[in-house]
């Protein structure tokens, strides 16, 4: 059920989506594409990572496969972009359920790599079919002809929308029988069998819904773009960013990923106005990582409700 | 150099926080000072640091020298404008590059962007067409710009354009080079497995139906992966065929090994000509002896009888102040960024209205000028938005001066107007 709070965010998330399309300009409506696609990611590895266990290495693989059915799609067909983007989760949920099937057989450790692996031979094919533009890459000619228009305007409402409606989504899920499921795996996969659950079945659904959600966030964001090659689209760093991300912000929390991307992007602008280099900004970010996950090894966020708990209670705990 | 060029960067934010700071402490601001009517905004792209560096050795200089020809602005049809250069190094990375290209075409919004940086202008390319940036883009040869982006030869593009040798060129003066040094009329061919590569290799448009037209039997090893150190079979098939010539594609680090088991199975080939294994001076001379001979295409060399727009210097004496200042060896992409300048200014110059990007297009697309490289015609292409240059051959030969190896032009085939320097020897020296 939908409480009244959620109902109030939805609204006015759908209002401020319809603001930042009329009001921001585009070089600000890109930026902030970028932020809310990797959040939007970001939330899809933290549901698969946090919630169900699943850490994969491989999300770039569904990064890939949703860049490159939104321009296959959309070149060759007379098909709307908009109509494509609403068919990139249906193609790409369909191709996680097999390849899902095939990862499963791993666990933890292996199914890291596995996952990782999947996403190396799905780039390699890429590479090797000129159909599919080879290493050279794809331009978005949706019909064939060039983009008019500005697709970021349109772009960072949907995003909005769908991060503030991801949110309440992912709320209702955790409070509905499913989403029990889902916990009780995260706690204790044995126990959970043994209480009735399908474990592999819920591990499918979620790795497919999460592969899927992911695959739509980078066909938003390449719809901005206007340009994909195989190197930028299955780059493993998307994995180490998502990552980063997440786990800086707190695996297993919803506002976690929210700071997460604030943190990651905001250091980036701040230090590329401030004239530092691209090398500069990786060595701080590794610094942070590594500082976070010795300092607050649950992440940002819940060490500080932890510290707010503390701050209003007493010590309880 | 990396470091200099990205602090050189003077972006929007900077500048207001600049502005910011000096406003409050009451000083002269000049930054603030001017209006954004008369200011036009230069947006940069190269390969600066990562995989490709090599490429972008001397462009922080290249970048220093502009920042002072510009620092007085540029006057253009008898108004004075002020120059902001917004430079950006996409550390050879495909990723950076589309973050880059949106920040100089959305955030930004450049007047003109100068990409020097193949994998910075393919990212740039649509958003810029489609936002009305005129860019320029430079040092890949022009199919593998125009091509992959879907161009049609008597189209173009409506707001890109490149200039650099095509492909074709290169191959024909590898196949001059070769006929100019007593073989067994046999060539021994292998390829790396990538864009260039497989252009080189293709069986309608490459290497071979040169070979075969130029009269060379062909042993071809095919093409190995960007992670191979052995190159075994390749050396076992020309072991058998005896090839008096190598030639393909590859890098440095695949050559070396290469080398060594050419050497090892007793072949002593007496031409060697590879594309983008000897651009640089570092290539050959990682050789240590066995360096002199090998042979490499020559986009721009300080031999090139031309002189430059910007600084009126010649060739010669721009890869003098390099070697000087920088106390370094001259290397090719030091003419064709000193060019890529030379004609976004000229654009920029000639269109009357440099905040205009329909104007600043029109005056690149009528462009033809002598530059340090040579003539950049862009007004009389075959090929719409894009100006073929030329290209010579050249071969490595032991140095007589400072540096370990020297450049010679050994082949004026597709550039006749470059004095031929040497004659082509047999490896090893004659």
């Amino acid at each position: 059920m939908m409480k009244k709070v959620e109902f109030v965010a939805l609204a006015v998330g759908a209002i401020a989506a319809i603001c930042a399309a009329i009001f921001l300009d585009s070089g600000l409506q890109f930026l902030l594409c970028e932020v809310l696609v990797l959040f939007l990611m970001a939330q899809m590895w933290n549901l698969a990572a946090g919630y169900a266990g699943q850490i994969s290495f491989g999300p770039q693989m569904f990064v890939g496969l949703g860049g490159y059915a939104l321009y296959m799609i959309s070149n060759n067909t007379t098909i709307p972009v908009w109509v494509v983007m609403a068919l990139v989760p249906i193609v790409v949920g369909l191709l996680a359920i097999p390849l899902g099937m095939v990862v499963f057989h791993l666990k933890h450790a292996y199914f890291a790599i596995g996952t990782w692996v999947a996403a190396e031979i799905a780039f390699q094919f890429v590479i090797k079919t000129p159909s599919l533009g080879g290493s050279s890459g794809l331009v978005l000619r949706p019909g064939g002809e060039m983009v008019e228009g500005y697709p970021e305007k349109t772009v960072v409402a949907v995003a909005l929308f769908a991060s503030v409606a991801l949110i309440v989504a992912l709320r209702m899920f955790l409070r509905s029988r499913l989403g029990l499921a889902v916990l009780a795996v995260r706690d204790n996969e044995t126990g959970a069998e043994a209480t009735g659950i399908n474990v592999r079945r819920l591990h499918l659904a979620l790795y497919t819904l999460t592969g899927a959600g992911i695959a739509t966030a980078a066909a938003l964001y390449y719809s901005t773009t206007l340009f994909l090659t195989p190197l930028d689209a299955f780059q493993a760093k998307w994995a180490v960013e998502l990552m980063f991300i997440v786990v800086v912000g707190g695996l297993g929390t919803l506002t976690g990923p929210a700071i997460g991307v604030a943190l990651f992007i905001g250091l980036r602008e701040f230090m590329t106005a401030n004239g530092y280099s691209g090398d500069q900004y990786w060595i701080i970010m590794g610094v942070l990582a590594i500082a976070v996950l010795l300092l607050l090894p649950q992440g940002i966020w819940p060490a500080l409700t932890t510290f707010y708990t503390r701050m209003t209670r007493g010590n309880t705990q | 150099m990396t470091l200099i060029a990205e602090k050189a960067s003077v972006s929007r934010r900077t500048l207001l926080k600049i502005g910011a700071a000096s406003a409050a402490t009451g000083l002269f601001a000049p930054s603030i000072a001017r209006s954004a009517g008369s200011t036009i905004k230069i947006g940069y792209v190269g390969s600066l640091s990562g995989i490709r560096a090599a490429f972008g050795e001397t462009e922080s200089w290249t970048l220093e020298k502009m920042k002072q020809h510009l620092a007085n602005g540029l006057d253009v049809g008898g108004k004075k404008y002020e120059v902001e250069l917004v430079i950006r190094d996409n550390q050879s990375d495909p990723n950076r590059s589309s973050s880059i290209a949106s920040e100089l075409v959305l955030r930004e919004r450049c007047n003109i962007v100068l990409a020097q940086d193949g994998d910075g202008a393919m990212s740039i390319g649509e958003l810029a067409d489609s936002r009305r940036v005129p860019t320029i883009s430079t040092m890949v040869p022009w199919q593998g710009w125009f091509f992959p982006r879907g161009g049609v030869p008597d189209k173009g593009f409506p707001y890109t354009f490149h200039f650099f040798a095509g492909s074709d060129t290169i191959l024909e003066t590898f196949v001059s080079l070769m006929g100019k040094v007593d073989t067994n009329k046999k060539a021994g061919t292998l390829y790396l497995d990538n864009e260039p590569g497989k252009a080189f290799m293709d069986p309608e448009l490459g290497l071979p139906p040169m070979l075969k037209g130029a009269g060379f039997e062909e042993t071809a090893a095919g093409p190995f992966p960007i992670s191979a150190n052995d190159f075994s079979n390749a050396v076992a098939q020309f072991s058998a065929a005896k090839p008096d010539i190598l030639t393909g594609f590859m890098y440095t680090n695949h050559f070396i090994p290469f080398w060594n088991q050419i050497q090892q199975a007793g072949l002593s080939p007496k031409v060697c000509a590879m594309a983008a294994a000897f651009l640089f001076p570092s290539g050959v001379e990682a050789l240590g002896k066995m360096g002199d001979g090998m042979a490499t295409e020559v986009w721009w060399s300080p031999r090139f009888p031309y002189a430059s727009t910007i600084t009126g210097q010649s060739a010669e004496a721009l890869a003098a102040e390099w070697e000087k200042e920088a106390n370094r060896q001259w290397t090719q992409p030091l003419g064709y960024g000193h060019a890529l300048w030379e004609i976004g200014l000229a654009a920029l110059k000639n269109s009357n209205d440099p905040l205009d990007p329909d104007a600043v297009r029109d005056a690149i697309a009528n462009l033809n000028l002598d530059t340090i490289i040579g003539r950049v015609n862009f007004a009389e292409s075959p090929i719409k938005s894009v100006a073929i240059t030329g290209l010579a051959g050249g071969q490595w030969r032991k140095g007589t001066g400072k540096y370990p190896y020297d450049l010679k032009i050994v082949s004026n085939a597709a550039l006749p107007a470059v004095p031929i320097e040497a004659e082509m020897v047999p490896l090893g020296g004659a």
